[in-house]
């Protein structure tokens, strides 16, 4: 439990004996439960046609045919083509458009980004800078094509950069009906958890890794196009960005460094994945995860979702960041196409935490050197 | 009441924005800003080959990278020891550079066309460093381990001349920056105050300032008084037509450590007394020998003769 989490629990305690405290009591309450997020109802109810069934449902129907279907699995087309059929650009299935990254709900961007377009403020963080609706320079492909799932697999003194020849679809993620953690338990976002009905992530690659759902889905960014600060849903005690991490590693096996006493300076053993930035959210999931408290950083807690998006970003690269050679030591695709799924243009996630110095030489960020 | 003020403080320490200020530093060695380009230029995050998370197996490795003699990513080739305007797309120092100059810091592998015969081999062999907290004539092991580029030079900017880092070998040094924009002079003197106390870090015992210096005896040995104004007050030009460069010119025209040596590297050769001391055994210091030229800018003891002019 982290120091906030007590102290938010001790103040819920305290709330809870003395009904006729001052409203300024209330105040606080309320603050501190805004800052770490109510307690999660795992048996939150899956969405629209995704769950939630009856013994008289129609939700079937909306995808599949039991005898005219075109496709196998009884489908009315394959995926992404039959889910973007609700979640495209004109899909009037559902108010999250994942190709162009917008909640036509609340019309701001989508937390995951777009496979498409997206609507970001690629340049957070500098002064004047807007949001754009931007073409995606990096997404995770699920057109079809075959990829490498970077990092697949544990470490490994002989180079081995990853799974080569995957091909991924929106349902090697998602579980597009529902009950898809441990005993069939709603997910965030539908994500394969720890169930036997889920199919694979790829290959033979299971899913294990249950994350709570929220308690009222949001789907959009707080802030209209601002990726980096956006938290996420506080579930199950802390930021889902943050929790994400274990379930990314699933696939994205040896990116998920632990807490070293030398972050980014113990090597490894793999021969490509040798120094690594930590990504390890297990110890810390609440606030001073990525604020410190009092002027301390309690915990190492850089999630994958703190700097990358989910489903696709419009970032540009410099010549620097443009040309980072790939783990299988290809330079192709460079120039933007090599944004990785970043959610700041070139390496401003960097710049995030490991803020420019003050002219006195002296650390001014908050973390690290 | 003091509960409320303590949520206010704990919101505003959670929500901590920190401003960013520019740096004066060139290229990628700081003026970061929100969509810096620059880590990626030395780093990587999940896929590096040495510690810190840098591109390179080391420090001296990375450094090359663009510094060294095949390096295209900065125009001071510091491993040859010349300045080549056209090398990379940065045009820093170029307009105050002669092209080809010999840079005022020497040369780690080369200088002046020829192979060096000392430097402050910067790739990590270098444990310890005379004066270290010890006697003249004596080493003891610097405080960070052994010696890189980054022990002198801080790669993310520093407030310091020539982005020397703000702490060396655990001692604070300032150093007056100069000529830091876009117009840095690489191979003329621009120095401000504090050169020597950026070499003291390291060399304290060699750190001497008081008048009459070189008559009083301080542990066991004498040695040349620094930092003192030269007479006459210009740079001076001694046999040959030699000149040391002084800092602070034009005001104090100190002699400095740096009047005398190349924090880098020289290629001055040693021969006579120069090479192996009076006792010919060329046992460090003193008695040096042509392999061990201590870093001087000039042949011999030419460095003596352009003030002394014995």
């Amino acid at each position: 439990m982290t120091p906030i989490q007590h102290l938010a629990r001790s103040a819920s305690s305290q709330g809870d004996a003395k009904p006729k405290a001052p409203v300024r009591k209330l105040i606080v309450l309320l603050a501190l439960l805004m800052l770490v997020g109510l307690p999660a109802r795992l048996t939150w109810a899956d969405n629209g046609p995704h769950g939630g069934y009856t013994a008289t449902t129609a939700a079937c129907a909306g995808c599949h045919r039991a005898h005219t279907a075109p496709t196998a699995r009884l489908l009315l087309a394959d995926s992404p083509a039959l889910c973007l059929t609700c979640h495209g650009a004109s899909g009037s299935g559902a108010t999250t458009n994942v190709a162009d990254g917008l909640d036509t709900n609340s019309n701001r961007s989508l937390r995951g980004g777009g496979f498409t377009n997206v609507a970001m403020n690629p340049a957070e963080g500098l002064a004047g800078s807007t949001v754009q609706v931007l073409p995606v320079t990096s997404n995770h492909s699920v057109n079809g094509g075959l990829n490498t799932v970077w990092g697949y697999g544990a470490i490994s003194a002989v180079p081995n950069p990853g799974a080569a020849g995957v091909t991924l679809t929106c349902t090697s993620c998602h579980n597009p009906h529902g009950r898809a953690g441990t005993g069939g338990t709603a997910t965030y976002r539908l994500l394969k958890g720890n169930s036997a009905g889920n199919t694979p992530l790829f290959g033979t690659q299971g899913a294990s890794v249950d994350l709570p759902d929220e308690v009222a889905k949001t789907y959009s960014t707080s802030t209209h196009g601002d990726y980096f600060g956006d938290h996420g849903s506080t579930v199950g005690g802390g930021s889902i960005n943050a929790q994400m991490t274990n379930w990314c590693a699933q696939c994205h096996t040896r990116y998920h460094a632990p807490s070293p006493a030398t972050p980014g300076s113990t090597d490894s053993g793999d021969a490509v994945f040798k120094f690594r930035h930590v990504a390890n959210d297990t110890t810390n999931t609440g606030c001073t995860s990525c604020h410190p408290f009092m002027g301390m950083t309690i915990g190492y807690y850089p999630g994958c979702a703190i700097c990358h998006v989910a489903h696709g970003t419009g970032v540009r690269m410099s010549s620097n960041s443009g040309s980072a050679i790939w783990p299988d030591g290809s330079t192709t695709p460079s120039g933007d196409n090599r944004s990785a799924l970043l959610r700041i243009d070139n390496r401003g996630v960097c710049w995030q935490c490991h803020v420019d110095r003050d002219p006195s030489g002296n650390p001014g960020g908050r973390v690290g050197p | 009441m003091k509960k409320l003020l303590f949520v206010v403080v704990l919101v505003a320490a959670l929500t901590l924005v920190t401003v960013s200020i520019a740096s004066a530093n060139g290229g990628p060695h700081g003026g970061y800003t929100a969509t810096t380009d620059a880590c990626a230029g030395c780093h990587r995050a999940h896929t590096a080959s040495g510690a810190k998370l840098l591109i390179a197996n080391d420090t001296y490795t990375l450094c090359m990278t663009c510094h060294g003699s095949a390096g295209t990513g900065a125009d001071t080739n510091v491993a040859d020891g010349y300045f080549l305007s056209t090398r990379s797309a940065s045009t820093t120092g170029t307009a105050n550079t002669t092209d080809n100059a010999p840079l005022l810091g020497g040369g780690f592998i080369n200088y002046r066309g020829t192979a060096t015969t000392s430097n402050h081999s910067a790739d990590g062999t270098t444990a310890a460093a005379w004066g270290n907290g010890v006697n003249r004539g004596v080493t003891a092991n610097l405080a960070g381990g052994n010696m890189t580029c980054a022990a002198c030079h801080d790669p993310h900017g520093s407030s310091n001349y020539r982005i020397i880092k703000a702490t060396v070998n655990g001692v604070a040094v300032t150093m007056a920056q100069v000529d830091e924009g876009a117009t840095k002079d690489y191979d003329t003197e621009q120095w401000g105050a504090g050169q020597s106390s950026f070499c003291a870090a390291c060399h304290g015992a060699y750190h001497k300032t008081l008048a009459g210096q070189g008559s009083t005896l301080d542990n066991g040995t004498y040695t040349h008084r620094v930092d003192m104004a030269n007479a006459p007050a210009v740079e001076t030009v001694g046999f040959g037509g030699y000149i040391l460069p002084l800092a602070e010119s034009g005001t104090q025209n100190r002699v400095v450590c740096q009047t005398c040596h190349l924090p880098h590297g020289t290629s001055a050769a040693m021969t006579g007394n120069a090479n192996g001391g009076p006792s010919g055994s060329g046992t460090l210091p003193g008695n040096t020998t042509a392999t061990d030229s201590a870093l001087l800018r000039l042949d011999n003891r030419g460095v003596c003769e352009v003030c002394h002019q014995k």
